[in-house]
Formats: structure tokens, C-alpha cells, sequence
């Protein structure tokens, strides 16, 4: 009875549906008038899962698409999947073509290409399963099976014996998933059911949308069972917060708290010995920390030394890749590794300087929420300070980067795994001072439009590293000519007279960077007869690289989901333009204030003696925002720019 | 005798400082590369690398030579690394482990089951520090299985993105194969050896990193093929032949003229069968047959052009294939390797394979040779350069024009859309060391007559300006007659390849086209009279 109720349940999960099942769905589409303009159109795309005792799945996972135009026929004229095969197995079930003729294709799956992925950075041995439809036509359908075994990403476990056990998620006896439930084509139906053990305790939420939801059961197993209907693609806003954070979402879990996820994560990588001293590192612990007076001082010793000489290369140690933090000696002597390895490294040598750090795992680009599913892409360091409070650190952000967290993850949450078992924390927002971008210029303008002048640029924290881009990760050879490039920008037939960066630009721990410009540009005003027309110097494209919040498009009126800046910042402009004798700027001068949570600015332009002068300060104050705050950031951003229009100055 | 010490101490001090000065400028220094070719009686062939590397900067092993790729075929190539290790600054010695092999799907033959095969041996260098030296050695064999994979075709480079100290290439080949091969943008000579021939480059510079550098390249470069021109010409001349009359009636089967019947087949090569990005020199002679093309949806760029002539065949549409060989190249080198580029010629028009509409094929007339193939040889077709382009706008500045304090900034209409304007070379380094290539040559002219409505008046001085050179010429008139304003731009590029000799004066050149002052204008409304 029980092998019946099991055998009952894999057919049901299988989906492995008599033939053309899809059929009412195709007249769902035909009479959807909203899906006619799209290339594809997915009538079912569904996701079914067994999960076993141990926590491993058995995914299938169905398809059915159907071609509505040349384009789509190009897209689909194969068929890939991606996997991982340290810990899953994928496979073609089957593939049959409905050709628009009404024949029937049905492709021999054992034909299909099984090969080593595509790679670049990381050579962890990624596989992908293809297999050809071929040439289609418009009015095709596609349905396809494929059929899963294993998990795609944990943590650790330190498994033997038999070849099914890669397929045991790390932390054993527990599942989790995250599933998108936005679509990037139209979708009729849009289904995961999921089968689990009755003896594990399951928490699960959709997030930012509804979905019928139903729980059923059979002798071994709860069958929980999510569908959405009719999906069309989620509308998206320029420089909108990740879809994770705005779309509907299902995030699954039988692991009860992250405190749990903490207390595991901490364990399995002492129990590995990630972190074993090793004496040639202790060696350059020692050499590198000679002189620091300071734990602090140690701390930004070794961050910063990871970061810029452990390169970002991920190759595989085998079983447990992906989710087991290299140890000491390996990433040494490769003195390369991805995240996570470049994280080991310098757990181990501020360990080895005597200081009490851990592993935490996070998500860069995305909030976790509440459910403890692995929401994670990204691994990290925290280090116990003298205060007794531990701070985070990120060796793979800050290569040549003044910070020892990167402020371009400000507003992240993070995990770490240590003794004291942890939960969900979230890094601080970062002062907008520090990360000033001060430009400061001087100039004079001549009677045939040509400027003249010199402009300082200096800048601290996530500005610093963008000025300092350049010197720190440009090819040498181009260093002079990227100081050109900054000019003109402003002006392709600006005139660097010369520039002063300082003795070693790239040297960024030894102060903030500050570079001066002397220029000459011709032609930079618009000369009449009378009267000349240009822009304040400071205003005209020099630096826009560093100043991400003018690639925030601020023509929209209102938002109705978060958006995001690269990281908070402090923008401070000064400007002296000396006229021509004789002429006079035709506008009044003007003057701005606005305050909101979200940003600040003040400014203000007149005309003294026969000088412009222009001031503006821009305080940024957060890398994501609400999208309640988009008034407030929108008011002052438009207020800074509004200082750029054009000035007339007349005889 | 003391300032004789003296002098040299101060020029072995100079040395050093240009020594440092250099190796400042660069991120890494090969100290040796050699690569030795040893072909077999059979036309198989071995190929065994050498090279030597020192890191100079965080650059060079975050970005640059933090691996090395090896694209090969195993089924007609076996690759052994001999030997793989780097040198740290201290001496210590890090072995490649094994986990740093890691082979994948190269980039180029993604998404192409036919190609699913080729490897990509990704070698990651470990133990990279500043002032490391990264040491590999490895050997590709050729098994071929076939008769037609038997030949011999390189086409290399001798630069790399760093100085070379030392580049050494060699030849073996037994004299029945009758190797044919050329050394272009060289005067080295090779030392003949029994049947092997080397050249040894010493001091090669690394490459500028600088835009528009010239397509055919202007660094050493070596060919060397067992193939014959004639040879490839037949090949393409008999697969020229072959019709696909069944898929060509079903594609036109709705066109009721020539010009439809053509649309419909480019059509289908163009928008309905995707292209696989295999360079001519992987796929070489095995292009899939014609019904395995049109069944899979892809195909290389090769495969469309034969497709498409195919289908044009097949509809009685007389069409040829046209090749494009880099104009330096010697005539007896016309083989895959050398191959620039392949279009299909259908009367007086060209078709790329990658556009609905056919191409200019003047623009690069002066730095390709076109061939087709005529009684089974390449014959060259004189394509003549591109016509002057003249383009004439109207416009209209009203009083109900957006203005500034009464006056209005006007941009000539469609000033971005010139031939000129679209090379992007707006801003250009004022520094250059290599052969600045355009991207054709050029004769455009524009003329705008805008009408100023009552009370509106031009405020830019009127001005003529020219510039003649020996690369082109350069005019902008800015004249008024009664209320009409006119703007008259015309530019002409006569050759292709500016020298660093004349990078300065077509730098002026060109960003005085560029510049807002012949192309803005400044107008003043009747309420501020």
C-alpha cells in the first residue's frame, strides 16, 4: 500500500501528462488578446518536487511553449538547462514538437548534448544539457520534460559512500527553494508543487502577489501545490530594486530559524578546517602586521592585501565545491578563489593575527526575508573588534577600494556563521560624507568662448575608488590619456595644459585622491555677437561616471516600487567663471534648498563683480530606497541639475 | 678617467630609467614565446608552445594572464600540457595543480549542437603575485581520421599586449608538402635549416591599446599553408553550383517578382537562421550540407553565404559568392585562415548574410581585395568606392520655439547621422603610436536652409572655414540671404590609413567637424528687440 501511495505521488509530481494535455490552455492564449503581440508564449511551465528523508529533490520540471513569430523560432531551435554536477543530475525526459501542421515530433532525448558549460572566472565544471528542435515555425509547440535529481546550492556536508549522496543537500533533512514566480513571457499556467516528508515542519510564503495555494496529503507526504494564471511580464521602472524585492515570489523552507542556519554554518566549516593555520600564511600574517599598533590597524591590513592580491578566479576543490570555503593552504598557494575563498583567506589570517572572525553569507543585489531559504550569492567576513561587536569585511568588493566594507552593499543582509548563533543582520547605512565628490573649479572665459582654467577633483570612500578607477585597474600605458578622456568629456576639443594626481595614484591607502586639471578649451561658450552662452564647467558631463544618481532617470513623476543608486553620496561643486569685462549674466542669480529623508541640496548662482560663482552641495542619503522616498530624491536631484542649464552673458 | 666613470655611471642610470620608465608602461614582459610547428609527410601536424611571462602589475594577473586558453578540436586534435608552473617573486615554485584544468565549451561554439565538440582548455595560473613569471608548455597533435582534415593553414600574429623579448616560430615540413608561406608587416628574415625554417623576433613591442587600430593589423604576422589558392577556389567553386530548389519554392512560392523572390530568400538566411560566430579558420572545409542548415536554424557565417547563394540557385536567380582577402595578403594565400569575409553577389548588389539589405561593398575597397571564383579560380572584381552621400535638410525657426532668456541654441537637424559622425571619433587620445585605420572612406555633404520667422535673427557671426590635408578636406559655410539661414558642411576622406605622422592635423580635423561651432547656432527671439 505504502509503494502504491509513493508510486501514486511520483506520477502525480511527474507531470508526465497524456499527450497534447495543453490543449485547453492553447485556447486560454488564443483568446487572451494582451498575449498576441509576443514572440512566446509559455502555456504551462511548471516545476514539480519529491523531496526525500535526506532533503534532496527529485525535480521535473514541464514546458510547453509556443512560437508566435521568427524570432521565437530562433530562440528556441534548442533547448538548454544548466546544472551542477557535484550535487545534481539533469536529463531530457522527453521532447515532442507540435509541428502547426498538426504532425507530431518527438525527439530522441538519448541524442541530447551533455557538456562541460561555457566558462569564464569560474571553472567549478558547470554543465548544460541541449538538445535541437531545429528549425520551427510560427504556431509550433514545444513540450519538454526534464527530469532533476540533487539541490543547487547549500552549504557543507561532509558525505561518503554511495554516488546518490552528492545529491544530499549539506545541511542534511533539509529543503528549501526559492521560486520566481514572474515571468519574462507570457505564461498561462505557472505551477510548483512540492512533496514533503510529514515529519518536516514546512514554512512557506508567497511574497508581493497572491497564488492558489492548496496542501494535500498522501500516507508519507504533505503536497503543497502553488499556481499562478494568466502572468504577463512584470512591468519594470529604470533603476527599479531587484524583482526579488517587487515581484511575486515563493520562498520555502523546513529549516526552522536562521539562528539554526547560523549555528550549522559556523560548524561545518571549523568542522572542515577552512581555517587552519598554515605556516608559509602566518608568515605573511606576520610580515604584513609588523608595524600596525592596532587590531584595527591589522584589519585593514589583511583586508585590504586579500583583496587586492587574491584574484577573483574560482577553481574547483572537487566535492563540496560551490559551498565549502577553501582552506588556508590552497588558497595561498593559488592566491586565487572566488568569494567565498578570498572570505576564508582572511578569516584565517586575522585569525592567525590573533583576532576572532567567522564566515557570514549574503546577498548582494537583493533583500532576504524572514524564511530561512538560502538566499544567497555571496560570502563574506565579520571580525570581532576590541568593542566586542563584529563588523563586517568584504575581500572581494574592496580591491583598491578605500573601504573595508563595501558601502555599494550598504542596506545588505548577511549571516554569519558564528558560536552564538546569529540572525539576519543588516549593514548600515553609510554617511553621505563619506563618500564626498568635490569638484572645484576656476576659470576664465575669453571673448572668442574660450575657457581657461583649473578644476580639482577629490573624493573619498565608493567616489574614490571611481575616480581612482583609472590608476588602479586601467592598463598604465593609458593613465595620461584617461585624465584627457575626463576633459573631454566635457569638450572634445578641450586642452589638458596639465594634470597633478600625485606621486602614485594607485597607492589609494595612503589618502583620498585628489587630482587638478589645468585646461584651455576653445570654443566652449557659443559666441553671438553680443553675447555668449555655456554651462557651468562642473555641470558638463566632467566626472558623470562617479555621479551615478544622473543615470537616475528623474522625468518620472512617481514610482511605484523602490529604486536604487550605486551608494549614498556628497556632491560639492564650486564654481568661479570670470566674464569678460563688459558683460553681464542676463539671468538673476538664483538659490535652492530642499530636505527629505532621502536627499538634500543647496545651491546657489550669482554674479559677483564680473565672476559667476555657483555652490551646490547634493546629499545623497541611501543606496536603495522606498519608493516613498522618490519625491524627496527626485526634488533635489532635478534641483541639482537645474543648475546646469545654459548661462547668457550679454555686452 | 674619473669623469669618464662618471658619464657612464650616469648612462647606465639613464638606462635603468628608461628600463623603469618601460616596464612602467607595461603590465607584464614575455620573456619568451616559441612556438614550433612540425608537420608530417601525411599533412598531419604538431604544434608545440612555449612561454614565459613576467607579471608586472596587479593588472596583469587580476585581468590579463591569469589564464590561458587553448581552443582545440579533439576530434582531429590531441592537446598534452608538457609542463605548467609559476615562478613567485621569491623563487619559490607553484606547480599548476591538476584542479587548474578545466576544459569548456568555447564562447564561439555555443548554442550549435554540430559544434558541441570543440574544447576550450582553460589553464588557470596559480600563485600569482607581483613579480611572479608564469612558465607553460604544451603540445597540440593533429589525429585527422579523414583525408580532408589533412592540411596545414595558420595565419599568426607575432604581438602580444606586452613586450616580447624574444618570439620564435618554426616551421618544419618536409619539402612534398610544398608549404607556401609569407611574413607581412616584417623584414626579418628566416634561417633555413634543412627542412626547417625559423624566425626569431627579438624586442617586439606590445601592441597599443588604442582604438581604430587597422583591421588587416600592422603587426608582424605569419602565413603558412599546405593549401593552394586554387585549391580553396575550386572547392567554393563546385559548392557554388549546388541548387536547393524544394526549400527555395517553398520560400518564394508567395513573391510575384525577382526583387520579392530575393527578399524572401535573404529574408530567410538573414532573420530566420541565427548565426554561430565559428570563425572561418575553426570551421575551415567542413561546412554542414545544406538540408543540415536549413534544419537546425544556425549556421556560420560561411554556412549562410552558402545557403543563400544555394536558395538563390534554386529560384534561377544567377547569384556568386564574393570572398574578402586583406589587400597585403599575396594572391597564392587565399585559404580559410586568411579569409576576412564572405558575401553573396546577386547583379550589381551585395548581400552580407547579417543584413536584409545589401551592403556597400566600396567602403572598404581600399584596404580589402574582393575575389570571386571564375572557371574555378579566384578572380578579382574591382569594386569601385562608395559615392558622395549629399543630404539636404530644411527647417524653420519659429517664434514658438522653446527659449533661453529670448534665445534659442539650435542644433542642425540630423547633425549626428553623417557617415563621419557615426565613427564616434569625437574625442580622440592627442597621442598615438599605431596607423589610425577609418572605417572607409568618405564624401558626404550637407546643406540646411533655415528659415527665420519674423523677429527671429542669427546671432553666430556668418563664418567660413576650410581645412585641406593631405588625408581629405573639410569645408563649413555658414551664410543669410533675406530670412534664410543656410549651413553648408561637406567632408571628404581620400584615403583610409592615417599615419602617427599625420595624427595631429587629423585630429584638428576631425573634431573641428565635430565641434558645436559649425553646427550650433544661436538664434534671438523678436521679444527681447
Amino acid at each position: 500500500m505504502k509503494l502504491f501511495t509513493l508510486a501514486a505521488s511520483i506520477i502525480m509530481l511527474s507531470n508526465a501528462v497524456s499527450a497534447q494535455d495543453w490543449k485547453g490552455l492553447e485556447i486560454k492564449a488564443e483568446s487572451n488578446k494582451s498575449f498576441a503581440k509576443y514572440g512566446t508564449i509559455n502555456l504551462l511551465d511548471s516545476i514539480g518536487v519529491e523531496v526525500k528523508e535526506n532533503g534532496s529533490g527529485t525535480f521535473t520540471i514541464r514546458k510547453v511553449i509556443k512560437i508566435q513569430n521568427a524570432a521565437s523560432e530562433i530562440t528556441n531551435r534548442i533547448i538548454k538547462y544548466d546544472y551542477d554536477p557535484l550535487t545534481a543530475f539533469a536529463k531530457f525526459k522527453n521532447v515532442t514538437i507540435y509541428k502547426n501542421d498538426g504532425s507530431k515530433v518527438e525527439l530522441d532525448v538519448t541524442k541530447a548534448n551533455d557538456y562541460a558549460a561555457p566558462a569564464r572566472a569560474i571553472y567549478w565544471g558547470a554543465r548544460q544539457i541541449m538538445i535541437e528542435p531545429g528549425r520551427l515555425e510560427v504556431g509550433d509547440i514545444i513540450d519538454y520534460t526534464i527530469d532533476k535529481k540533487g539541490f543547487t546550492y547549500a552549504l557543507l556536508q561532509d558525505n561518503n559512500s554511495s554516488n546518490d549522496d552528492r545529491f544530499i543537500p549539506p545541511m542534511s533533512g533539509q529543503y528549501y527553494d526559492i521560486v520566481p514566480f514572474w515571468v519574462n513571457e507570457p505564461t498561462v499556467r505557472k505551477v510548483y508543487r512540492v512533496a514533503i516528508p510529514k515529519d518536516k515542519e514546512v514554512q512557506y510564503e508567497f511574497y508581493q502577489g497572491e497564488c492558489s495555494t492548496s496542501i494535500r496529503q498522501n500516507e508519507s507526504s504533505n503536497i503543497f501545490q502553488f499556481v499562478k494564471n494568466d502572468l504577463m511580464p512584470f512591468t519594470t521602472e529604470r533603476n527599479m530594486v531587484n524583482l526579488f524585492d517587487v515581484a511575486p515570489k515563493l520562498m520555502m523552507s523546513t529549516t526552522p530559524t536562521w539562528e539554526d542556519k547560523s549555528e550549522w554554518f559556523y560548524g561545518v566549516n571549523e568542522d572542515y578546517g577552512s581555517f587552519d593555520a598554515h605556516p608559509e600564511t602566518q608568515k605573511m600574517v606576520d610580515k604584513l602586521i609588523k608595524n600596525c599598533k592596532t587590531n584595527m590597524e591589522k584589519i585593514s591590513v589583511l583586508t585590504h592585501w586579500v583583496a587586492d592580491n587574491i584574484r577573483y578566479s574560482g577553481i574547483s576543490m572537487g566535492k563540496g565545491e560551490g559551498y565549502t570555503l577553501h582552506n588556508t593552504e590552497m588558497n595561498f598557494v593559488d592566491r586565487a578563489g572566488v568569494c567565498k575563498d578570498k572570505a576564508a583567506l582572511l578569516i584565517s589570517m586575522l585569525r592567525m593575527a590573533g583576532l576572532e572572525s567567522y564566515p557570514a553569507m549574503t546577498m548582494a543585489g537583493s533583500r532576504i526575508e524572514s524564511i530561512p531559504a538560502d538566499h544567497f550569492n555571496h560570502c563574506v567576513t565579520v571580525v570581532k573588534t576590541d568593542e566586542g561587536v563584529y563588523i563586517p569585511l568584504d575581500p572581494t568588493w574592496v580591491p583598491f577600494n578605500r573601504e573595508l566594507w563595501s558601502s555599494a552593499e550598504q542596506q545588505q543582509h548577511y549571516l554569519p556563521g558564528t558560536p552564538e548563533p546569529s540572525g539576519l543582520c543588516l549593514t548600515p547605512i553609510s554617511a553621505p560624507e563619506n563618500h564626498y565628490f568635490r569638484l572645484n573649479s576656476s576659470s576664465t572665459l575669453k571673448e572668442d568662448g574660450t575657457l581657461v582654467g583649473v578644476v580639482k577633483v577629490s573624493a573619498e570612500g565608493q567616489s574614490d575608488a571611481a575616480v581612482r578607477q583609472p590608476f588602479t585597474t586601467g592598463y598604465s600605458s593609458l593613465w595620461q590619456s584617461a585624465m584627457e578622456q575626463e576633459l573631454m568629456n566635457v569638450s572634445p576639443e578641450a586642452k589638458l595644459i596639465s594634470v597633478n594626481y600625485g606621486k602614485d595614484p594607485k597607492d589609494y591607502q595612503k589618502k583620498a585622491i585628489e587630482i587638478t586639471f589645468k585646461y584651455e578649451i576653445p570654443n566652449y561658450a557659443i559666441v553671438g555677437d553680443d553675447e555668449m552662452i555655456f554651462k557651468p564647467l562642473t555641470m558638463s558631463n566632467i566626472y558623470n561616471s562617479v555621479r551615478s544618481h544622473l543615470r537616475v532617470d528623474t522625468n518620472l513623476e512617481s514610482r511605484k516600487h523602490g529604486f536604487k543608486d550605486s551608494c549614498s553620496r556628497l556632491v560639492e561643486l564650486t564654481e568661479e567663471i570670470t566674464i569678460p569685462s563688459g558683460y553681464t549674466l542676463v539671468q538673476s542669480g538664483k538659490s535652492a534648498n530642499h530636505t527629505s529623508n532621502a536627499a538634500d541640496f543647496t545651491g546657489s548662482l550669482e554674479m559677483k563683480d564680473n565672476k559667476i560663482v555657483m555652490s551646490q552641495s547634493l546629499a545623497l542619503k541611501k543606496r536603495v530606497y522606498d519608493a516613498k522616498d522618490w519625491d524627496g530624491y527626485r526634488t533635489a536631484v532635478n534641483s541639482h541639475k537645474s543648475f546646469g542649464e545654459e548661462l547668457i552673458i550679454k555686452k | 678617467m674619473k669623469n669618464l666613470i662618471y658619464k657612464k655611471a650616469v648612462l647606465i642610470l639613464c638606462l635603468l630609467m628608461v628600463t623603469v620608465s618601460l616596464n612602467a608602461a607595461n603590465e607584464a614582459e614575455y620573456k619568451r614565446i616559441t612556438k614550433e610547428y612540425t608537420l608530417n609527410e601525411d599533412g598531419s601536424y604538431s604544434l608545440r608552445v612555449y612561454k614565459e611571462i613576467k607579471l608586472l602589475t596587479h593588472k596583469a594577473f587580476n585581468n590579463l594572464y591569469g589564464e590561458t586558453f587553448i581552443i582545440y578540436n579533439p576530434q582531429i586534435e590531441t592537446l598534452k600540457i608538457n609542463d605548467s608552473y609559476t615562478t613567485q617573486a621569491d623563487g619559490t615554485v607553484i606547480k599548476t595543480p591538476s584542479n587548474a584544468y578545466n576544459e569548456v565549451l568555447p564562447a564561439s561554439a555555443a548554442n550549435a549542437p554540430a559544434f558541441n565538440h570543440l574544447k576550450e582548455m582553460v589553464v588557470t595560473h596559480t600563485g600569482l603575485e607581483l613579480g611572479a613569471t608564469i612558465y607553460l608548455d604544451y603540445t597540440l597533435t593533429t589525429t585527422p581520421t579523414d583525408k580532408s582534415s589533412l592540411y596545414f593553414d595558420i595565419n599568426e600574429q607575432i604581438s602580444e599586449s606586452s613586450p616580447v623579448k624574444e618570439y620564435t616560430l618554426s616551421i618544419t615540413a618536409p619539402s612534398s608538402l610544398g608549404l607556401n608561406y609569407e611574413l607581412i608587416n616584417s623584414t626579418v628574415k628566416p634561417i633555413v635549416s634543412g627542412n626547417t625554417t625559423q624566425w626569431t623576433f627579438k624586442n617586439l613591442a606590445a601592441a597599443p591599446i588604442e582604438m581604430y587600430k587597422p583591421q588587416n593589423g600592422s603587426a608582424p604576422r605569419l602565413i603558412a599553408t599546405t593549401l593552394t589558392s586554387n585549391a580553396v577556389a575550386e572547392r567554393y567553386s563546385k559548392i557554388a553550383d549546388i541548387d536547393y530548389k524544394t526549400l527555395a519554392t517553398e520560400l518564394i512560392k508567395d513573391a510575384t517578382s525577382e526583387s520579392e523572390k530575393i527578399d524572401a530568400l535573404v529574408g530567410f538566411v538573414v532573420k530566420r537562421t541565427s548565426l554561430s560566430p565559428l570563425p572561418f579558420s575553426y570551421q575551415g572545409n567542413k561546412e554542414r550540407c545544406l538540408k543540415a542548415v536549413s534544419k537546425s536554424g544556425y549556421a556560420t557565417k560561411m554556412e549562410k553565404a552558402v545557403l543563400l547563394n544555394s536558395l538563390l540557385k534554386g529560384a534561377s536567380i544567377s547569384s556568386e559568392f564574393v570572398f574578402a582577402y586583406p589587400k597585403e595578403m599575396n594572391n597564392s594565400l587565399l585559404t580559410y585562415s586568411t579569409l576576412k569575409d564572405v558575401a553573396v553577389k546577386v547583379g550589381d548588389k551585395y548581400y552580407s548574410t547579417s543584413s536584409v539589405s545589401p551592403i556597400d561593398m566600396g567602403i572598404r575597397s581600399s584596404i580589402n581585395n574582393y575575389y570571386t571564383i571564375l572557371d574555378g579560380v579566384f578572380t578579382k572584381l574591382d569594386i569601385a568606392p562608395s559615392e558622395q552621400i549629399v543630404k539636404n535638410y530644411t527647417d524653420t525657426i519659429s517664434n514658438q520655439m522653446k527659449d533661453n532668456n529670448g534665445y534659442i541654441v539650435y542644433s542642425l537637424k540630423d547633425i549626428n547621422k553623417g557617415i563621419v559622425k557615426s565613427w564616434g571619433m569625437n574625442s580622440l587620445p592627442t597621442t598615438r603610436i599605431s596607423t589610425l585605420e577609418l572605417p572607409s572612406k568618405a564624401d558626404e555633404s550637407s546643406k540646411w536652409d533655415i528659415e527665420l520667422a519674423d523677429g527671429v535673427t542669427l546671432q553666430t557671426p556668418l563664418k567660413n572655414i576650410t581645412l585641406n590635408d593631405s588625408f581629405g578636406s573639410l569645408s563649413i559655410k555658414l551664410t543669410q540671404k533675406g530670412n534664410v539661414v543656410t549651413v553648408e558642411r561637406t567632408v571628404n576622406f581620400t584615403k583610409q590609413h592615417i599615419t602617427p605622422a599625420e595624427y595631429k592635423r587629423f585630429r584638428s580635423f576631425i573634431t573641428q567637424w565635430g565641434s558645436t561651432k559649425g553646427s550650433t547656432l544661436l538664434f534671438e527671439k523678436s521679444s527681447k528687440n
